[in-house]
């Protein structure tokens, strides 16, 4: 069995050496007659398990001591050794968490055993617990790092392609059926990269969502009008937007931002074909602490029986477009998070109108 | 006055550096065009170089997520530079990143005119020329 290392603290120098001539085999033991030694002691001894203290010291007392050693050295197990029932002063210690063991004078060797072994397992188990969940940290950190990485490293060749493909469709020289070719690769490509999107979403959500701030919904709604602008000029879409913010709202922006993000993304590509009047409107009022975003489109609309299975993982209500089926999953998830509510009303052939409500994080 | 703008493109991705370049001669022959594949090459030429003359424009093509000197390290350099010499880049920060924290973070550099996300199209490129336009 590992030795265990206990620093007893006492300024009766007699206490000192009985205590060490009594144990002197059974531990490896540090003495301080005074609380300066014992807490340099305790900065070159990470690996003391148990500080035992006497009640009775010049300067501070025990349980001040103890106190002390908590905040500075939160390791080792505190124990409390005096011969005086100054009840106030132990109660206190002991509720404020500060005293894991009592143990009165004159103790017997016994006693001081049974409490060592008591007070060894509960240092063993949590310092067991720091560590564990320390390196649970560092995992999580890395794992978002890995994402992070994984995410750049797919999406940026993806992105080359696409450019590639557009110089392509400038150059005079490539007949028009590799330009025919070529688009359904840029097509290809813009699948590909939504899915990444989307996967990284689900990951973000799992893991970020304590960040509030204020938020700027014409901040927000320019940001997404922006990125979808060559998809509304490719699809010849009208898109019309309207904010209404007068008051201050407080939420999550990376959760907001997956919402709307995912209900235009919706919008946008399931427009149908053989109409020319498709538009996507997005209103935002924010009243009453309460934003309200309503996304309508006129687009394919969703079947009624597949309505209530759109917001499962992996479900897909169709196979017109492409879709990596998390997008209204994440956005549900997200909606959670915040506390908010969706509403869908959608029909087929017609189009659907999505309005989620979210209160303000004050 | 007739306006001259250069542009330097920092992307450790040749790739991305060559979709630029090509694109930037396809837009207008006339423009200069410097690739880096690494952020501090890029930081120590635009460092030796002489303060713009009037009517003279240096477009910054920024890639974030590069190795060894990334764009967040770059710009940290960058404003460490004289003003006036700063004043002779427009830094664009072109990335594949979504990530809303890289856009705040690079938001906050004065020196960065604007987070545009990939892919580099001509439409991209050509609302950076005409914004250079408006400004000069």
């Amino acid at each position: 069995m590992e030795e265990i290392k206990i620093l007893y603290v006492d300024d009766e120098i007699n206490n000192l050496s009985s205590f060490k001539s009594t144990f002197r085999f059974d531990y490896k033991i540090l003495l301080a007659a005074s609380q300066v030694e014992a807490m340099n002691y305790l900065a070159q001894n990470p690996d003391i398990s148990i500080v035992m203290c006497d009640q009775r010291m010049p300067g501070s007392s025990g349980v001040e001591f103890l106190e002390e050693i908590k905040l500075r050295f939160p390791r080792p197990v505190r124990m409390l050794v005096s011969g005086y029932t100054d009840m106030e002063a132990l109660v206190n210690g002991v509720n404020k968490g500060n005293i894991f063991k009592y143990i009165k004078k004159p103790w017997s060797a016994a006693e001081i055993k049974a409490a060592i072994s008591d007070g060894y397992k509960h240092y063993l188990t949590s310092s067991l617990l720091t560590q564990k969940n320390e390196e649970l940290h560092r995992a999580y950190k890395q794992l978002d790092e890995f994402a992070y990485n994984v995410t750049h490293g797919l999406r940026d060749p993806i992105l080359s392609v696409l450019s590639l493909v557009e110089i392509a469709q400038h150059m005079d020289d490539v007949p028009d059926s590799v330009k025919e070719i070529l688009q359904m690769v840029g097509l290809a490509m813009v699948q590909l990269d939504n899915y990444v999107e989307n996967t990284h979403d689900y990951h973000q959500l799992k893991n970020d969502s304590t960040n509030i701030s204020e938020i700027s919904f014409q901040g927000l709604a320019d940001e997404l009008e922006q990125a979808y602008e060559p998809e509304r000029a490719r699809k010849a879409i009208t898109f019309t937007c309207n904010i209404d913010q007068q008051e201050t709202f407080r939420s999550n922006k990376t959760l907001l931002h997956v919402i709307v993000n995912n209900l235009l993304s919706n919008a946008f590509k399931y427009q149908r074909k053989n109409i020319s009047d498709n538009f996507v409107a997005l209103d935002i009022t924010v009243a009453n602490d309460i934003a309200t975003i309503i996304v309508k489109d006129n687009g394919i609309g969703i079947k009624a029986d597949y309505i209530r299975n759109i917001f499962e993982p992996l479900y897909r209500a169709t196979s017109v477009e492409y879709g990596s089926g998390l997008g209204l999953y994440n956005l549900k998830d997200a909606l959670q998070k915040l506390g908010g509510d969706i509403y869908v009303d959608s029909k087929e052939d017609v189009g659907s109108t999505f309005k989620i409500v979210i209160p303000n994080k004050k | 006055m007739t306006m001259h703008l250069d542009f330097i493109i920092v992307d450790n991705n040749s790739l991305n550096c060559f979709i630029a370049e090509r694109m930037l001669q396809n837009i207008d022959s006339s423009i200069g065009v410097h690739t880096f594949l690494h952020a501090q090459e890029a930081y120590e030429y635009i460092k030796k170089q002489p303060v713009n003359p009037e009517g003279h424009k240096t477009v910054v093509m920024l890639d974030i997520h590069m190795p060894l000197m990334d764009g967040f390290a770059f710009l940290q350099e960058f404003q460490k530079l004289p003003e006036e010499q700063q004043n002779s880049f427009a830094i664009y920060i072109i990335t594949s990143s979504t990530d809303i924290n890289d856009k705040l973070r690079s938001n906050k550099v004065p020196a960065v005119k604007r987070f545009m996300s990939k892919p580099i199209t001509f439409n991209m490129l050509n609302e950076i020329i005409s914004n250079m336009m408006v400004e000069a």
